[in-house]
Order: C-alpha cells, then sequence, then structure tokens
C-alpha cells in the first residue's frame, strides 16, 4: 500500500510537470473557458446585466443548447398537427358511417319509407297507440 | 467554547463565494485539462469538455458548501466525457449505418487496416526509449502510459492521487463503490510501474 502511494506519488509529480508546461494557446483557452464559467455565477447578483447575460449565454454555447430544444419544439409541433390531421380524418370517416348506417336501417326496416315523410304518421304514432 | 465550536461548524457549512470558486477553478484547470486529454486524446474536445464541466459547475452547483467543489467538480467531469463518449458512440452508429448504404464498392478497394490500425502499447514504434528519456521525454512517456490505461483504472489513479481525493470521494465521483476504487487504483499503479519499467523509465 505504502508502495503504491510511493510511486503514485512520483507519476503525479511528472504530470504535474507535465500540466505545468501546456501550450500557451491551450492555456489561455483553459482561461477563458474559466473567465465565461464564472461570468455564469456572477449574472444573477448583477439584475442590470441580465439582459446581457442573456446574450452572452447564447453565444456561449453557440447551436447546441438550441438545436436541441427546437428539435423537441418542432417534433412537439409535428406531433400535434399529426394528432389533428388523424382526428379530423377518423370524424369524417365515422360521419359517413354513421349516414350509411341511419340510411340502411330506414332502407331496411318494414316502414315504407314514404310513412316518414307523411305528417299524419308521427300523430298517428302519437295519439293512435294511446287507444 | 460552544461559541468556537459553532463557528467552525458555520465555517464547515459555508456556501462557496465567488472568489473560492474561481480559485478553485483556476487550480483545478489545468489537471482537468489533461484528464480530459488522457480519456478523449483530443485537444479541442477536451477544452470543450473542460469548459462544459466548469459551467455545470458554476450553473448549478455554485449552492454548495466549498469542502464539496472538489468532489462535485470532478464528478461533473467524469460525466462530461462519458457523455462525449456516448454521443460519439451514437455518432459512429449512424456513420457506419450510412456508409453501409453509399460506400461498399469503394472501401473494398481502398480500405487498408494498416492505416487506420493502432500500435500495441507495447510496441517500440517510436523512438528508442532511452534516448527519448534522455531527450527529458519521461513526461511524454507517463503521460502516454496514464492515458493508455483502461478508463476506470486512469480515472480512480488520477482522482485519488492527483487529485487528491479521499477513497469515499473519488466513489462518490465515479459512481461506484469504495472497494471497485481501492481495486482500480491498485491496479492502475501496478500497469504504470510495468510500463514504465519497460519502456526504461526508472521513476
Amino acid at each position: 500500500m505504502n508502495d503504491e502511494r510511493e510511486i503514485a506519488k512520483k507519476i503525479t509529480a511528472y504530470l504535474d510537470r507535465g500540466s505545468a508546461e501546456l501550450k500557451s494557446g491551450t492555456a489561455y483557452r483553459l482561461q477563458v473557458a474559466r473567465r465565461e464559467a464564472l461570468a455564469a455565477l456572477a449574472e444573477p447578483e448583477h439584475a442590470a446585466e441580465l439582459a446581457l447575460a442573456g446574450v452572452g449565454g447564447a453565444a456561449r454555447n453557440p447551436g447546441k443548447r438550441n438545436i436541441l430544444t427546437d428539435a423537441r419544439v418542432w417534433i412537439g409541433v409535428l406531433l400535434i398537427v399529426g394528432a389533428a390531421l388523424y382526428f379530423q380524418y377518423w370524424q369524417s370517416v365515422q360521419q359517413v358511417r354513421d349516414i350509411e348506417e341511419t340510411d340502411a336501417a330506414i332502407l331496411t326496416s318494414d316502414l315504407p319509407i314514404e310513412a316518414y315523410l307523411d305528417r299524419g304518421f308521427p300523430a298517428w304514432l302519437k295519439y293512435g297507440t294511446d287507444n | 467554547m460552544l461559541i468556537i465550536q459553532r463557528c467552525t461548524g458555520a465555517r464547515k457549512t459555508e456556501l462557496a463565494s465567488y472568489q473560492e470558486i474561481s480559485t478553485f477553478l483556476a487550480e483545478v484547470q489545468r489537471r482537468a485539462f489533461k484528464q480530459a486529454m488522457f480519456a478523449v486524446k483530443d485537444e479541442d474536445v477536451a477544452l470543450d469538455v473542460v469548459q462544459d464541466a466548469m459551467l455545470k459547475l458554476t450553473e448549478k452547483y455554485s449552492a454548495k458548501p466549498s469542502a464539496e467543489l472538489p468532489m462535485l467538480f470532478q464528478r461533473i467531469l467524469q460525466n462530461t466525457i462519458n457523455d462525449h463518449f456516448r454521443r460519439q458512440k451514437v455518432r459512429s452508429t449512424w456513420t457506419t449505418l450510412l456508409s453501409a448504404f453509399g460506400q461498399k464498392d469503394e472501401k473494398d478497394d481502398d480500405y487498408d487496416p494498416l492505416e487506420t490500425m493502432a500500435a500495441k502499447s507495447d510496441s517500440n514504434i517510436a523512438a528508442d526509449p532511452a534516448s527519448q528519456v534522455e531527450q527529458g521525454e519521461v513526461v511524454g512517456l507517463i503521460e502516454q502510459a496514464v492515458s493508455r490505461l483502461p478508463a476506470r483504472q486512469r480515472q480512480a489513479f488520477l482522482l485519488r492521487y492527483w487529485e487528491e481525493l479521499d477513497v469515499a470521494e473519488a466513489a462518490a465521483a465515479m459512481g461506484c463503490s469504495e472497494g471497485s476504487v481501492k481495486t482500480h487504483c491498485s491496479r492502475a499503479v501496478r500497469a504504470l510501474a510495468e510500463t514504465l519499467k519497460a519502456k526504461g523509465v526508472s521513476l
């Protein structure tokens, strides 16, 4: 165990040296990244800068988050439109089927179709059956 | 006495201030970048990973006590690296799926495994180790050895010995048990010692 720690210590000393010798460009980009992260932290404390912070937030992560939310929004919209279209189609089919059913019932019933057109027939149904 | 106790108790759970987070990030950023480099092996991607991890820390976890920052940041960093690999896997699945339709003939003609195959870790494709050592490239050799460790072993080793987290914190950052952190650590050290010995690096 102690041996392990000893070796690890020596190795990490070399790793420290390696990380201290980063290319200046890389070190600079790391600094920029840190500053941007800290800007995100500072935002809520300065209410006046909130509008600007929003702009910074969008520019900070170009496209990444926007595309994601956009894609979700678009999928949602497509689903809703699709559902509406399907409902409309289903309703029209259902309507036609209802009419067909009524037609078939009228045509196949024992009463002649003229009976429905006769004004006296509903009256006869109402009063005639009472007697 | 009671007052002193209360004071120290309060300090322990005190929230991290702007200055503390700033100092912490400044201190950890280079190591974080190297860690990401060992894992993703691409400078731009590694920088993106570190930036994402820093942003997540400041956006979501700045309300945590400062004592928890190292563990939290390491957990975020490991997750961000894992996310990168997950995205890459999905992308490569689509790429191979799509390229299977279009470029089959071309592939048969031009494909040469020697162009894409990586050298084995024990091959001496690079120059003679002794001369490399003499040229002061021990750091490079060690970094190479670390980056060739299996991912979990490397994570455990770096968190425990480089970031100096304790076993419990490293386990929390890696999302595994303390026992497996210890196992990964000792395997990593053994593997590193063997690799470096084989390359002629004496620690």
